[in-house]
This record gives structure tokens, C-alpha cells and sequence, in this order.
């Protein structure tokens, strides 16, 4: 079985509605934003959906029993399936979130004011006390003479562009996008109508924003453990109110940039970098708790965490087709969360390095936790 | 999943409310974002369909079934009606149906989703060059003027996009003028006339006594002639044949705001179909 690459485009706009309730009637229905990307539970279930429609499934109740072992059964059972993504790809490009130690500020470019890469981030030489004990924070290298530096927010590097960050260089900035280079949101209006009176009923309008993709941006998902007799229809369901897309499917390897293992193994220093949003593993009692400096990064032992540029949690829930009902938010790093490590034992450095494209954290085979390991910055070399 | 493409021409002026104010248009079109076409959402579409299926005496389970309620999707999914064809008036002919490589390109691609048809359009380069007359391809009228816009011919329509408009038009006298009447412009140029080329009304309320105004405002319309197009698609079997009941006695669908002043009505073409059900 290979892994195959099942891209969606829209029919026309979408909408992925984020944990508020959203409901016929209630208060609050004004300005209602779509989430986008969507996260990865919504992507999954429509995927599953979509095979068990080409498996012969009509849509409506349980799919067969015979389809449990490869499709799952569901929200959280899926099967033999295993996902990576998913990532918007720009004219056949995939697009990756950028790491947030990478800083820019906002410049004139011909088209438009662009954030672009100035600094990156890396620990600070001396350790400073705090309430997490002695760490060494993450600093920018260098500063710029003028403006402020700013996280990569809502940014998108191509997967070469990806390579050079980990390679500690400045992407190229046509290997950027910023999202409204990608998609824009569209402010629609709804109303129930009487239909004796031709006139709008009473505290049912609402004007949820959808998303409108650009030309030639679409939303890919990689998928292993698909059968290979086993197709999806051209047309499926995709998101909130019943929006088409348009899926087209083909043989794909994963997108990675590349590891610079030679400067890590010269160095002995890495950056751990999450691709997608990441479940932290809950102890007994439930709690989530957060990799400190000075302890092991999830899976990736022979090394210490020594900084950190980690996002606020996102909060990622999905929609339980089965019982009509959305299931329960759980707080996720979000992805572009960077890790600054250094070997503790030279001889883990080959099984670490295994780990790039890997996934670390709770829920693997959903795609959450993807990590890729790159080489510390340092002023020495870069091209920033 | 069963599909079906339905041509719509408007046989009114059209409104579909974008519930916000820009301009000094107080009540303009509802457009796509990332293209400012003027659009009718696929929430209108079906809350008409639903309109239609009521004005039939379908029962609730029957309006159920097809269109759904609060806590269950329904069989039916409707995609937003797309711009194809805009009317533009012109100084020198008649007016002229517009449209652009965009629109015609986007079509192409529906039509394949929609339809499984392989029968591809050629793909048209229609540039504007800076400090040169924008072109357009079409029946050869010499210099065209659309609105106050100077258009010079750049050669004929591409082969076979005529007859891939056909099945769109309700009427045979209507698309039979196509050969006379279809321009293609550069997609810059589509753009403004798409967001700048939609009639205008003033409107107003007078003071029932002394006749003078109470109210004035200024609405946009699509105008009558526009042609738009709709994918229908069932998530259960059998609610694309209920809505073509819909259609069969009468292929006439009111869309959008001011029906009591005759707007929003559509004719509708036979449908086209595709998909496997």
C-alpha cells in the first residue's frame, strides 16, 4: 500500500466552525468566523466518509461492519489509516507553517506590505532565574535598525523555503505567503423566512464568514493504509453546511524538508519544529503537562530540552457525525512550536535523526505532533 | 454521489442582498471575496428551493428528507449559484454578453466535477497590455465600447464555447444570439465591470400627504439576462429527482430580495447530469 495524496478543492466556499455554538435560533449568530485551515478531525472524518461512499455506503447510519478494519468505527477508532497533514498546497506546492523562531517585520515589497525574515531566535548565551529555575530564553541574533520583529503569524513557507530555515538561512520570500495570499474570508448573510408573510422570522438572521480560496490553493491530506482497490468519489461533503469539494487523489510521497544532519552533528545542537498541532500526553490524573527545560522532548531521548518558542494552545475539537454532536475541545500546541535540544548522548544523535517527518505526542496516526529537526541558528553562516 | 448543472438566466433584475453596506450603495450585491463576482450563496439558492418545494405542498417530512432541519443535514446539497454571462450595455450594438478566461476556465472545471465531461474548452490568453486598448475576442463589431470603455478586437470566440453555453439557456431565441452577442474580456477587465458595471436603482418612499421624500435609498441589481449556473448534488439517493419534480411544470425560481417589485426571477435550463449514483 502507498501513500496517496487526496487534495480538495472547493466547489465554491467553505465553512469550518470553531468550538461556539452555532445553532438555529440562538443569540450570538452574528460574525460567526470559519476556522482555516480546518484541523485535522474534520479532514480525517470527511476522508473516511468519503471511502465508505466508495465502498458502496449511502451516507445515512453505520457504515458496514466489513469496513471497520480498514475505515475505523467511530470518531476516534480509524482503523488502518494513518494521516499526515493537513497542509494547503499553492500550485502543486505543499505549504508548511513557518517555525516561530523565525522574526520579520513588515516591508513594502511591490505588491504589497509583506512580512518578511529578519532574525531568528536562539538561546541566550547566560541563563536567567525565573519560576521555571535557571533557562536560557530565546533571544533574536541579531536586531534590526528600524521596526519591530514579529512572529511568522499566519505565515506559509514552501517545503524548500522549509529547508533553508532548518538549514538556519533565510527562506527566499517568494517561498512565503501570508494567508490572505491564499484564501480570504467572505461575510455572508442568512435569514429564515416566513413563508406565509414573504418576510424574515424573528431572531434567525445570522452571518457566518466562509472561506474563498484563491486560484489554484487547495487543502491536501497524506494517507496510508488506503487498499488499493479502493477509490473516493470525485465529490464529497467537506466541512460545515454541507459545502462541496472537489477531491482528486494520487500516488504521493510525504512533503519534508530536508534534515541539515552534517552542521547537527557538527554541533550537537538541533531544533525540534511541530508541523502540525500537537496533543501533549495526559498523565493518569489528566493533566497535560508541558516538556521543561533540562527534560527529554517526547520520543526523543538522548537529548535536553535547553529553550523553547512554543504558541499559545489551540483548542481543537471536531463534529461526531454519529451522535450530531461536537466533540469535547482538547488544548494542542500549535504548529510552527520550536524546541531548542542538545544531544546528551552523541551516540542517540542517528535514532533521533530517524525522527524527522515522525510524529511525537498523543494521537500519531490522526497526523498530530509532526516534527522536523533542524540545526540551531547562529549568526556564524546565516544569511539573514 | 448523483450531480446535476442547472443554467439559470436571469429574467428579471436580480438581487441578492449582501446584508452590508460599502459604498454609497446602500444595499449592494453579494460578491465572492476573492474575486468580487457577484454571487448567489448557496444558502439562498436552497432556502428558494425550499420555498418552491412549500408552494408545492410537500409535507414537513417530505421538506425534511430533501432539505433537512435544525439537527439533521438534509439529501439535497446545493452549491452557490456562479457568474457566467454578464450583460454590459454598449454605445455601439446592442448590449454585449461578458464574460472572461476566468469564468470560462472555472466553468470548464464544474462541468468536469459535475458532469465527468472530458470535452475540454481551449484555455484563452486575454491580457491587458499597459498603454494599449484592452481586447476582446467576439463577433467583429470593430471598436467596441462597453460602458465608457474602449475595447479593440483581438480575434473570434474559441472554438466550441459557444455550444458548451447552449445547455445553460432556458430559452432557444435567447442563447440563439450568443454568436452575436458574447464578448470575452480580459479577466482585469471583467473585474471592473463586475464591480462597477451593475445597474444602480435609487429608490424611495414618498410622504403620503405632501409627496415628498421620506426615504431614498440606492440598491444593486444583477440585470435581467445574466446567466449564472448551480450545482445540485444528493447525499442520499432520490433527492435530486424530488427537486426535479420541482422544476417539471414549471422551470421558473425566485432568488434573493424584492420579490413583490418582480425581482429574482430565474429561468431554469434542463438539467445537465452526471455524477453515480
Amino acid at each position: 500500500m502507498n501513500t496517496r495524496m487526496i487534495s480538495f478543492s472547493p466547489v465554491d466556499a467553505w465553512f469550518f466552525r470553531d468550538g461556539r455554538p452555532y445553532h438555529l435560533g440562538e443569540s450570538g449568530q452574528t460574525d460567526v468566523q470559519s476556522l482555516f485551515p480546518p484541523h485535522a478531525p474534520t479532514v480525517i472524518g470527511t476522508v473516511r466518509a468519503a471511502l465508505a461512499r466508495g465502498q458502496g455506503w449511502d451516507g445515512r447510519g453505520a457504515w458496514n461492519n466489513d469496513l471497520h478494519s480498514t475505515l475505523g468505527n467511530g470518531a476516534h477508532d480509524i482503523g488502518a489509516l494513518r494521516f499526515t497533514g493537513p497542509f494547503l498546497t499553492r500550485k502543486q506546492q505543499t505549504l508548511l507553517p513557518v517555525p516561530l523562531h523565525l522574526l520579520g517585520g513588515l516591508r513594502e515589497l511591490s505588491d504589497a506590505v509583506r512580512w518578511t525574515p529578519t532574525t531568528f531566535l536562539a538561546p541566550s548565551e547566560t541563563a536567567l532565574e525565573c519560576d521555571l529555575g535557571n533557562v536560557r530564553f530565546p533571544v533574536p541574533l541579531n536586531h534590526p535598525k528600524e521596526g519591530q520583529l514579529k512572529e511568522p503569524a499566519e505565515m506559509w513557507v514552501t517545503v524548500d523555503g522549509y529547508s533553508r530555515i532548518l538549514r538556519g538561512e533565510s527562506p527566499e520570500q517568494d517561498s512565503l505567503f501570508h494567508s490572505d495570499q491564499l484564501w480570504k474570508t467572505e461575510s455572508r448573510v442568512g435569514l429564515a423566512r416566513d413563508h406565509a408573510s414573504r418576510s424574515a422570522e424573528e431572531g434567525k438572521l445570522y452571518s457566518p464568514s466562509f472561506v474563498r480560496l484563491h486560484k489554484e490553493v487547495q487543502l491536501a491530506v497524506w494517507v496510508d493504509g488506503i487498499p488499493d482497490d479502493w477509490t473516493i468519489p470525485d465529490l464529497n461533503t467537506f466541512g460545515g453546511e454541507s459545502r462541496l469539494a472537489h477531491c482528486e487523489t494520487e500516488q504521493s510521497e510525504r512533503p519534508l524538508p530536508e534534515v541539515p544532519a552534517d552542521k547537527i552533528r557538527e554541533s550537537g545542537r538541533f531544533t525540534v519544529s511541530l508541523l502540525t498541532p500537537m496533543l501533549l500526553p495526559s498523565t493518569a490524573t489528566g493533566q497535560q503537562t508541558h516538556p521543561q527545560p533540562g527534560e527529554t522532548l517526547h520520543s526523543l531521548s538522548g537529548a535536553k530540552i535547553v529553550s523553547a518558542c512554543v504558541g499559545k494552545p489551540i483548542r481543537i475539537g471536531g463534529w461526531n457525525s454519529v451522535h450530531r454532536e461536537p466533540e469535547p475541545l482538547l488544548a494542542y500546541l500549535p504548529a510552527g512550536s520550536t524546541w531548542f535540544c542538545e544531544l546528551t548522548r552523541p551516540d542517540a544523535l542517528d535514532s533521533l535523526l530517524k525522527m524527522h517527518g515522525q510524529t511525537i505526542g498523543d494521537k500519531p496516526d490522526h497526523g498530530f505532533g509532526q516534527i522536523v529537526i533542524g540545526a540551531w541558528p547562529t549568526s556564524k553562516g546565516d544569511t539573514l | 454521489m448523483k450531480t446535476m448543472l442547472y443554467g439559470l438566466l436571469a429574467e428579471s433584475p436580480i438581487h441578492p442582498g449582501a446584508g452590508q453596506s460599502t459604498g454609497f450603495v446602500d444595499l449592494p450585491v453579494a460578491r465572492e471575496a476573492a474575486t468580487d463576482y457577484p454571487v448567489i450563496v448557496g444558502s439562498g439558492m436552497k432556502g428558494a428551493l425550499l420555498g418552491m418545494a412549500r408552494d408545492h405542498d410537500w409535507d414537513e417530512s417530505q421538506r425534511n428528507d430533501v432539505f433537512g432541519k435544525h439537527d439533521n443535514a438534509g439529501g439535497l446539497l446545493v452549491s452557490d449559484a456562479r457568474l457566467l454571462l454578464l450583460p454590459v450595455r454598449s454605445l455601439t450594438s446592442s448590449y454585449m454578453w461578458l464574460t472572461c478566461p476566468h469564468l470560462i476556465d472555472r466553468y470548464d472545471r464544474d462541468r468536469k466535477r459535475t458532469l465527468d465531461s472530458d470535452d475540454q474548452l481551449q484555455s484563452i490568453v486575454l491580457e491587458d497590455v499597459a498603454e494599449q486598448p484592452p481586447q476582446y475576442l467576439g463577433p467583429d463589431v470593430g471598436e467596441l465600447f462597453l460602458e465608457e470603455r474602449q475595447f479593440a478586437r483581438a480575434g473570434d470566440l474559441p472554438d466550441g464555447l459557444i455550444e458548451t453555453l447552449i445547455p445553460l439557456f432556458a430559452h432557444d431565441k435567447a442563447s440563439a444570439r450568443l454568436s452575436k452577442q458574447l464578448v470575452v474580456v480580459s479577466d482585469d477587465s471583467f473585474t471592473w465591470f463586475a464591480r462597477y458595471g451593475l445597474p444602480v436603482n435609487a429608490r424611495n418612499i414618498l410622504n403620503e400627504k405632501n409627496k415628498t421624500s421620506k426615504n431614498l435609498w440606492y440598491e444593486e441589481t444583477l440585470p435581467p439576462d445574466s446567466l449564472f449556473y448551480c450545482l445540485l448534488a444528493e447525499r442520499s439517493a432520490g433527492a435530486l429527482g424530488k427537486v426535479n419534480e420541482l422544476f417539471g411544470k414549471r422551470p421558473y425560481i425566485q432568488v434573493g430580495g424584492n420579490e413583490t417589485i418582480g425581482h429574482g426571477w430565474f429561468a431554469l435550463s434542463a438539467p445537465q447530469e452526471g455524477g453515480t449514483q
